[in-house]
């Protein structure tokens, strides 16, 4: 089982988005069996399958989620609690169908929940949890209901103890950029935000590629193209690093679509999109296999 | 007779001076116009190197950039001509605006997107 986290520090470059149709493309067009872990308290990648585009609710997920998830108190912050603890001296969490959704033959879901704002405030001692991520995906090894083949982690644009824990036992790194000026600067702000706070830095790969990317007439504006470069130039400046952090820009391309935002909500994987996210996720099975 | 024989001495003299003054014109003004041929010529297959030499060149330049200031990007710009900077600009995928471009516009757009890569290459080590 790999796991992969997607993170920037800097909001709305399209980590929900990409997360969501990573998994739901290796899960439908390469048969992969795939996990979703939503670990952002802003709740985006759970609100987003929770709402349908007319606004009306889907019944069976918001029905599960209340009366099985929240009341059986099997969430992603009940986990992490009973790690805190370690009541009795184990980690006394069981994977149940109350844990993880089941979203289609291969896609499998972990929502989040408003109360991971807590983490926030560091009422939970990171160093203790470092290794409560690592844990839980032995947990799920180990049982043999679910044989992940992936696990996604959609990471928040901030650093908690969570992140903390999903980052320090990630296999793949993959941070989306924007054309923009803010977004590349993000690149060597983050990796020295994240080698500087996780000890030891586990050096996994970290990926970079373009997402969101303007067009006009379906080829990549000049502007796109040239801000490109530009985070290909940050990673490059990385890689020089004594610490060889292993960086690499991903020529993979994602482009600004209407579609690709209604791709969430909607029960189907965008078409069009297909050939971006072959080549993105071939990239990453090369990577990690 | 032989007076008359002179004169016409002197006008067959006149007239191949005159024919040869004529030819020499000529060989100059076939010399001259090749001359400007092959200026024009030289300016039109001014070479331009490489897709690959062009980025090199951005690149370099962003380092003479950093180390001094932006009048090496402007003396740069200066020295090309806007068949070259277009060439240099498409390479490099910097965008101007076409039929419109001025040595001013490019030097600022270059100057706009080396500040950028120094504010994006910022690090906290």
């Amino acid at each position: 089982m790999k796991s992969i986290a997607t993170i920037n520090f800097k909001g709305g470059v399209g980590k929900t988005t990409v997360t969501w149709l990573l998994a739901k493309y290796a899960a439908a067009k390469d048969n992969k069996k795939v996990l979703v872990v939503d670990t952002d308290a802003q709740m985006s990648l759970t609100l987003a399958i929770q709402l349908q585009e007319s606004g009306t609710m889907i019944g069976n997920f918001e029905k599960w989620y209340e009366d099985k998830h929240i009341k059986n108190n099997k969430t992603l912050l009940n986990a992490l609690e009973a790690y805190d603890t370690l009541k009795g001296g184990h980690f006394d969490f069981s994977i149940t169908s109350s844990f993880i959704y089941q979203m289609s033959d291969n896609l499998f879901f972990v929502p989040s929940v408003v109360d991971l704002y807590w983490l926030e405030l560091d009422v939970i001692d990171r160093e203790k949890v470092k290794h409560f991520i690592r844990a839980l995906l032995g947990k799920m090894e180990h049982t043999n209901k679910y044989n992940f083949n992936y696990v996604f982690f959609d990471s928040p644009p901030n650093f908690t103890a969570l992140s903390y824990s999903v980052l320090s036992c990630s296999s793949l790194i993959l941070i989306p950029v924007n054309p923009d000026v803010f977004a590349s600067r993000g690149i060597g702000l983050m990796v020295d935000g994240l080698k500087y706070r996780i000890e030891p830095w586990p050096n996994p790969p970290i990926a970079v590629f373009m997402n969101k990317g303007k067009e006009r007439l379906g080829v990549q504006t000049k502007e796109t193209k040239r801000y490109w470069e530009e985070a290909k130039y940050v990673c490059e400046q990385i890689k020089q690093d004594k610490e060889k952090i292993n960086i690499m820009a991903w020529d993979s391309f994602i482009p600004d679509r209407v579609s690709i935002k209604r791709a969430i909500p909607g029960q189907y994987f965008p078409d069009e999109f297909e050939p971006y996210f072959k080549e993105l996720w071939e990239n990453i099975k090369s990577i990690l296999g | 007779m032989s007076r008359l024989n002179k004169i016409t001495n002197k006008i067959e003299k006149v007239e191949k001076l005159l024919k040869d003054i004529k030819s020499e014109i000529e060989q100059y003004e076939l010399e001259k116009n090749k001359g400007v041929r092959k200026n024009i010529k030289k300016s039109k297959s001014e070479t331009i190197p490489s897709r690959e030499k062009l980025i090199d060149e951005y690149n370099k330049l962003y380092q003479s950039f950093l180390s001094g200031d932006s009048k090496e990007v402007f003396s740069f710009v200066e020295s090309k001509t806007i068949n070259y900077l277009k060439e240099f600009c498409k390479a490099n995928n910097i965008s101007i605006v076409s039929g419109r471009q001025s040595k001013q516009k490019i030097s600022d757009e270059l100057v706009r997107w080396f500040q950028q890569r120094k504010a994006i290459s910022k690090r906290n080590q």
